[in-house]
């Protein structure tokens, strides 16, 4: 029997939680539903603010106030989420749940005070100029905003810039977790996808559970259950590495900017820093490409309707 | 400065993610969408870095750049000034 039955996974948006999310869920002894929002609204119950004298302002210095210990508090917190996570697992007639959100990677901190010790943790990493690249195209499908890249937009109006910053701070709070609990284990994206059956046995020996045959293949076979989490892994029905490197295409200034950005920290993870070619674009030269590509814009409508015609 | 086959097919498979394997040197690029204007954009400063030239309005035609075969021409032209 395993003494935790808890599994939380971590990452930045767009890392491939979901995948592993999916993954996780098709194994018999775990119950891994769509994203629940849990762990972040617990996290938002947590929240505090220190002023002057360094007193803090929030539920646990409030209540502490009324005789309630900090670990009490937590303690009941805990016990309420738990129990949502731990009735859903049974109702599905499994012994373990696993809890996915994307957007817990932004309440890292309350999540880790939250949950350290009670649960194992699998964090995954990706690299950062494919997750900024993949961030700006969840904004263009959902047409929005989620409040917790709010901050990031009004001080970087650049939104590749925004999610390349949001994914350094991110990131950061992942590696630091993996740093500081040894129930967290550590993953990467790009391993994922390059040898899926490889990076699942090292989860389930992490988590304690035995490899299944099919397990990937039943993950992806289409009967997972639907909620909230990225749509773009239902979509596929096996697991490849086409989204790795995508950065690659964007325009070299943009890599330069990102690069400056997120190098620190792509190296702190193990990855290569991004090397940036050609260096600064002058504004003129800039100016002379874009007027130059406008031309070949209008030679080329001027073509399709000649050929169309 | 040359600018070789594989080097210019392998940026232009980065720019658009495209397949290449399946794209011929002489199928037409930009008339069919597979490059658009910001990857067009991308191409001529890739071109002056590799040919050491400084492109200009006048040099412009869609003739030119609309495979691989003809950008390597083109290519080859500035380069020799």
């Amino acid at each position: 029997m395993t003494e935790r039955k808890g599994i939380v996974i971590v990452g930045t948006p767009r890392s491939g939680t979901t995948l592993l999310r999916r993954i996780l869920d098709a194994h018999p002894a775990v119950s891994c539903p769509p994203e629940t929002y849990l762990l972040s609204a617990a996290a938002r119950f947590l929240h505090e603010e220190r002023f002057a004298q360094g007193l803090r302002i929030g539920v646990l210095s409030g209540l502490s106030f009324a005789g309630f210990s900090e670990d009490d508090v937590l303690g009941r917190l805990r016990a309420m989420v738990f129990g949502f996570l731990d009735e859903h697992a049974q109702a599905q007639g499994k012994p373990r749940w696993a809890e996915k959100t994307a957007f817990d990677a932004f309440h890292l901190d309350a999540i880790a005070r939250l949950c350290r010790g009670h649960v194992y943790f699998v964090c995954i990493q990706r690299h950062g100029l494919d997750v900024a690249c993949s961030l700006r195209d969840l904004v263009d499908k959902t047409g929005g905003y989620v409040e917790e890249l709010h901050d990031y937009l009004r001080r970087f109006p650049q939104p590749l810039e925004a999610m390349g910053r949001a994914w350094v701070d991110t990131a950061e709070r992942v590696a630091t977790l993996v740093a500081e609990d040894p129930m967290a284990i550590d993953l990467r994206y790009e391993d994922l996808v390059a040898d899926p059956e490889a990076v699942v046995r090292r989860v389930l020996e992490h988590v304690g559970e035995p490899w299944e045959d099919g397990l990937v293949e039943r993950a992806l076979d289409g009967a997972g259950r639907v909620g909230f989490g990225d749509w773009k892994t239902y979509g596929r029905a096996a697991i490849d590495d086409s989204s790795v490197g995508r950065w690659k295409s964007l325009p070299e200034p943009a890599i330069g900017m990102l690069a400056a950005h997120c190098n620190p920290t792509l190296e702190r993870l193990g990855y290569e820093p991004v090397e940036v070619r050609g260096g600064e674009v002058s504004d003129e030269d800039a100016r002379r490409h874009y007027e130059m590509a406008l031309r070949l814009s209008r030679m080329k409508a001027k073509k399709n309707a000649k050929s169309g015609g | 400065m040359t600018l070789t086959r594989e080097v210019l097919r392998e940026f232009l498979a980065t720019k658009t993610r495209a397949n290449f394997d399946n794209v011929g040197d002489d199928d037409e690029l930009f008339s069919t969408g597979l490059i658009d204007s910001f990857a067009m954009v991308e191409l001529l400063g890739f071109l002056e870095q590799h040919t050491g030239s400084r492109l200009g309005p006048e040099d412009i035609d869609i003739d030119n750049l609309d495979s691989v075969n003809r950008i390597l021409a083109f290519g080859a032209a500035q380069a020799q000034g």
